[in-house]
């Protein structure tokens, strides 16, 4: 089993959330929005490359448009793996955090 | 309108295409824009920019990760594209590796060799401050010498305060020590200073450097010498007996002399104890001496130059000679000097060997850009394939340079091992003691670093200038694939370089050996085969005339002379001689030797003029005087029999003029000579000999040394050996000419092998249709042999006057020369010819002999 590291488990997290949507713009904006923390471009391109070379999600061009100056937007999709690799990580963390109270000081 | 899209700007565009990955440049770039656009509509202009600029550096070392992840995996590529060819390519590539690790080798050997020259006497602690004492003759004319006046040492120590130290040399001499039952004959043992030991660095392993000498019968010697007689053990306060009279003390061992160190003693005694043996300290004229002076850092040499020349002239007011200050590490690296003592290289040698070695190398780039541009063809059409799919210019060229860096890099390592493997053999040639440990120095491998270098920038600039200029649109029309007509001439070009190198280096090795041959033939006026000489030591000295009556009995023994000096060794000369009819101001610099009645016949010279001492008339003995012509030309005499003449002392007059002979070695001309017969310096005796039972003749004088110096070794020599001796650099230079021009000549070969090869294969569809159309076998070699000819024949025609320039300058060093005549031009030519026609009839033939049917359907 391959764990994923943080930034990718929620990277891929956020590239699921998109659905059809996720490229480098939302999946930052998303990151920042959930997490808190200002995200920079090149630590979001840093994952997004990572978990596409180790083939937890696909890439794809969508339609250049007049819109970015007539260049093409790259698009994420989970891939098969992507997905089996967020199901292992589910399972661990369920069994890592069961019976786990959030104690209040 | 609301604009839905913003440019960002310019200087962050240029910023972003540098820093972005290339995979994704694109869609990235669109990311920025449409964040910034974002970030503009919401915060303004500024904080817009101030996003930006924030985002990128942030975002740098994200992005350098990945362009270097990238370019790593191009490398790896290149390299793995490079290595497939060089399998594929055999040939070629053990053409091209061979060849850069021979030139390569040889460099690095060149290297070590001109290190170690120019890295003599550097290992003295004040090296940079020590100066020794060389003279000339004030009016400028005349010879450089390397000796001093005796008194001048000591004076310019007590009367400069900018010298610190100051040792006074003696030449050296041999002596004969003995220790119980040990004998051994020692050489180079010279009387010095104490200050000596403070001037130089000479390592002390017993004894005080401070305080080298106890008395004037101290001893200092080397480690080998004491461990010659006494073994391991601490030898101080031992003693040697020298000539079986006088006992000496040793009080000092130094460690064996580095064999950088131009002075090379095994023993040292006291100055002080040639003092009592007569040495005046006071007298001014007596200039056979070394003086070495430690001065003060920063000195302005010429300053103290003429403050030298002030004192010299304050106490020895018609001194004629003017002291010059040589520094140490000059010593080695100049021979102009006369009665010079050192170790002596020559500065040419080491401007000579790096340029051969030099040549050497471009030989072997040649053949890799030869190579690989007659090969750029094939390359074509993955060159265009590469633009095709998006490789810029740079890339090709990072491409072929990671290419020539593997074949450097499989070279260097080749090269290495070459290295490794003949060190014996250079030392042999050179000369000198090296071992792999040179390699150790910081120096040493920047200099073999620089070198491969240079090798791999040298080889591959130009097909990786020429290879990525191709355009994909010409390379897949194929217009590319036929040779154009710029680079076969290129090709030409750097072909002829390629012979005309090694044609120099053919000539200079013909005109070396011609002139070694020359100085060894050369009749120099005397007879010098079949001589056989020792030195006289011991009771012989005394009694040389009853040992050679002694000698003269045995039949081999044709005749026998004692003389001072052998004549091809530089002796005592005096610029004092007086003559009958000599100006005032003149002064002639002439050697003297004394000889004794046999010295003409033993040697078989001529006697010009007059007659040769005889033992008829007894007056002879150390009153009259024989001269050689130069020395009549010199005083300008017209008929010199009967003249009066007088040096050192004795009156008399000259007798004979004998015909001029080379008692020197051939660099320097013949000078004025005169000769007494007689005196107390009985050095030598030398003997004609029969050539046949030469050893039964050696027993037999053997015997002879016994009976008169009982306990002396027996040591001897031949003449015509010591002869040889004078031009061993000579014949060193020539064999490692030889060598070079053998290695130039091969590198050519393989170059020029594998060059026909690649036209004969191109061109096998063209002798495919001559064939056809009826030429023979005949006509097709003349006609791809041709181009050969004009090859060999401009290259010959370049390098004959670059050459003759060379050699002439090299052949001024000789007085006796020989002519660098057309036949040597003549033979390099043909025997450039030849190893072409051998080297490329091979390809040539295999092409020309194939069926046309076969060619024909290449393809």
């Amino acid at each position: 089993m391959n764990l994923l590291s943080r930034a990718e488990e929620l990277t891929l997290l956020a590239i699921w959330r998109l659905k059809k949507n996720a490229y480098l713009v939302t999946v930052r904006e998303y990151l920042i929005e959930t997490t808190l923390k200002d995200w920079s471009v090149g630590a979001v391109f840093d994952s997004l490359d990572r978990l596409r070379k180790k083939g937890y999600v696909e890439t794809y061009l969508g339609n250049p448009t007049s819109i970015r100056g007539g260049r093409s937007k790259r698009f994420y999709e989970i891939s098969k793996r992507g997905r089996d690799a967020l199901n292992d990580i589910k399972k661990v963390n369920d069994e890592m955090w069961s019976g786990y109270t959030e104690t209040v000081k | 309108m609301k604009k839905d899209y913003e440019k960002i700007p310019a200087a962050a565009a240029w910023l972003l295409k540098r820093i972005l990955p290339d995979y994704d440049r694109i869609s990235l770039r669109g990311d920025f824009d449409e964040m910034y656009f974002e970030q503009k509509n919401r915060k303004g202009v500024l904080n817009a920019n101030i996003w930006l600029l924030i985002q990128m550096f942030r975002s740098i070392p994200n992005f350098f990760k990945k362009s270097l992840y990238w370019s790593m995996i191009m490398f790896r590529n290149y390299l793995k594209v490079a290595f497939r060819n060089l399998v594929r390519q055999k040939y070629y590539s053990v053409i091209n590796i061979t060849g850069l690790a021979i030139g390569m080798a040889v460099s690095f050997l060149i290297l070590l060799w001109v290190q170690d020259e120019i890295s003599f006497d550097d290992f003295h602690r004040n090296k940079d401050d020590i100066y020794r004492i060389v003279i000339s003759n004030r009016d400028g004319s005349g010879d450089w010498a390397a000796v001093s006046a005796l008194p001048l040492g000591t004076t310019l120590k007590q009367e400069l305060p900018e010298v610190i130290c100051s040792a006074t040399l003696s030449f050296p001499s041999t002596l004969m020590f003995s220790n119980e039952d040990k004998n051994f004959n020692i050489s180079d043992g010279y009387f010095a200073d104490p200050d000596f030991f403070k001037i130089f660095s000479f390592d002390f392993i017993y004894g005080d450097p401070e305080e080298p000498f106890r008395d004037p019968r101290s001893l200092v010697v080397t480690r080998e010498i004491a461990e010659r007689f006494f073994g391991e053990i601490n030898p101080v306060g031992k003693i040697l007996l020298a000539n079986n009279r006088a006992a000496y003390t040793i009080t000092g061992v130094v460690e064996d002399l580095p064999l950088r160190s131009h002075i090379r003693f095994n023993f040292i005694r006291p100055f002080a104890l040639l003092e009592m043996f007569g040495a005046d300290r006071t007298e001014w004229s007596d200039v056979s001496y070394f003086t070495y002076l430690q001065i003060e850092e920063n000195c302005v040499i010429e300053e103290l130059e003429s403050k030298i020349d002030q004192i010299v002239l304050n106490h020895h007011p018609d001194d004629n000679n003017k002291c010059f200050l040589q520094p140490l590490k000059d010593i080695h690296l100049s021979n102009k000097y006369f009665y010079d003592i050192a170790v002596t290289g020559d500065i040419k040698y080491i401007y000579i060997f790096s340029t051969a070695a030099l040549f050497i190398l471009i030989i072997a780039c040649i053949n890799y850009i030869n190579l690989s541009t007659a090969k750029a063809s094939r390359r074509a059409k993955e060159v265009g394939l590469r633009k095709v799919v998006g490789a810029g210019r740079i890339e090709i060229i990072k491409q072929f340079f990671s290419e020539s860096i593997l074949y450097t890099l499989i070279a260097f390592l080749m090269s290495l091992m070459v290295v490794r493997l003949s060190i014996p053999g250079f030392n042999t040639l050179t000369g000198k003691m090296f071992d792999m440990n040179v390699f150790d120095n910081t120096g040493m491998v920047f200099g073999l670093s620089a070198i491969a270098f240079l090798t791999g920038l040298l080889s591959s600039s130009y097909p990786a200038l020429l290879i990525s200029s191709f355009k994909p649109v010409s390379v897949f029309k194929g217009t590319v694939l036929t040779e154009n007509r710029g680079r076969s001439y290129f090709r030409k070009v750097m072909v002829i370089t390629q012979f005309a190198l090694s044609v120099i280096l053919i000539v200079s090795t013909l005109v070396v050996s011609g002139q070694t041959g020359y100085m060894r033939n050369k009749d120099l006026g005397f007879n010098k085969e079949q001589i056989v000489y020792f030195r006289l030591r011991g009771g012989i000295r005394a009694s040389n005339n009853a040992a050679k009556e002694m000698l003269l009995r045995n039949e081999s023994v044709l005749d026998a002379s004692v003389i001072d000096m052998l004549p091809i060794t530089l002796g005592s000369g005096t610029d004092g001689a007086d003559w009958e009819g000599k100006n005032d101001d003149e002064a002639i610099q002439m050697q003297v030797r004394f000889v004794d009645f046999d010295f003409l016949k033993t040697f078989d010279m001529k006697i010009n003029e007059g007659r040769f001492f005889s033992r008829d008339f007894p007056s002879d003995s150390m009153s009259a005087f024989v001269v050689n012509q130069a020395a009549v030309k010199a005083m300008k005499m017209e008929s010199p029999l009967g003249k009066r003449f007088s040096a050192f002392g004795v009156e008399g007059r000259i007798i004979g003029v004998v015909e001029d002979f080379n008692f020197m070695s051939l660099h320097s001309r013949i000078s004025p000579l005169f000769m007494l017969c007689g005196g107390p310096r009985t050095n030598y005796m030398c003997l004609k000999v029969k050539s046949e039972n030469l050893s039964d003749t050696i027993n037999s004088i053997e015997s002879v040394w016994d009976k008169f110096s009982t306990g002396f070794p027996f040591e001897y020599g031949f003449l015509d050996e010591r002869i040889d001796n004078l031009y061993r650099t000579e014949m060193r230079i020539g064999k490692i000419f030889r060598y070079f021009t053998f290695l130039a000549i091969f590198i050519s070969c393989l170059g020029l092998f594998g060059l026909t090869s690649f036209m004969a294969e191109n061109r096998t569809k063209e002798i495919g249709v001559r064939k056809v159309l009826g030429a023979s076998v005949k006509n097709i070699t003349v006609s791809l042999s041709k181009e050969f000819l004009y090859w060999v024949i401009s290259a010959n025609i370049l390098a004959w006057p670059v050459s003759y320039a060379i050699m002439n300058t090299w052949l001024e060093g000789f007085a006796y020369r020989i002519d660098i005549g057309w036949t040597v031009y003549i033979l390099a030519g043909a025997i450039t010819l030849v190893i072409t026609f051998t080297t490329t009839s091979f390809q040539i033939i295999k092409a020309a002999i194939v069926n046309p049917v076969r060619s024909l359907r290449y393809e």
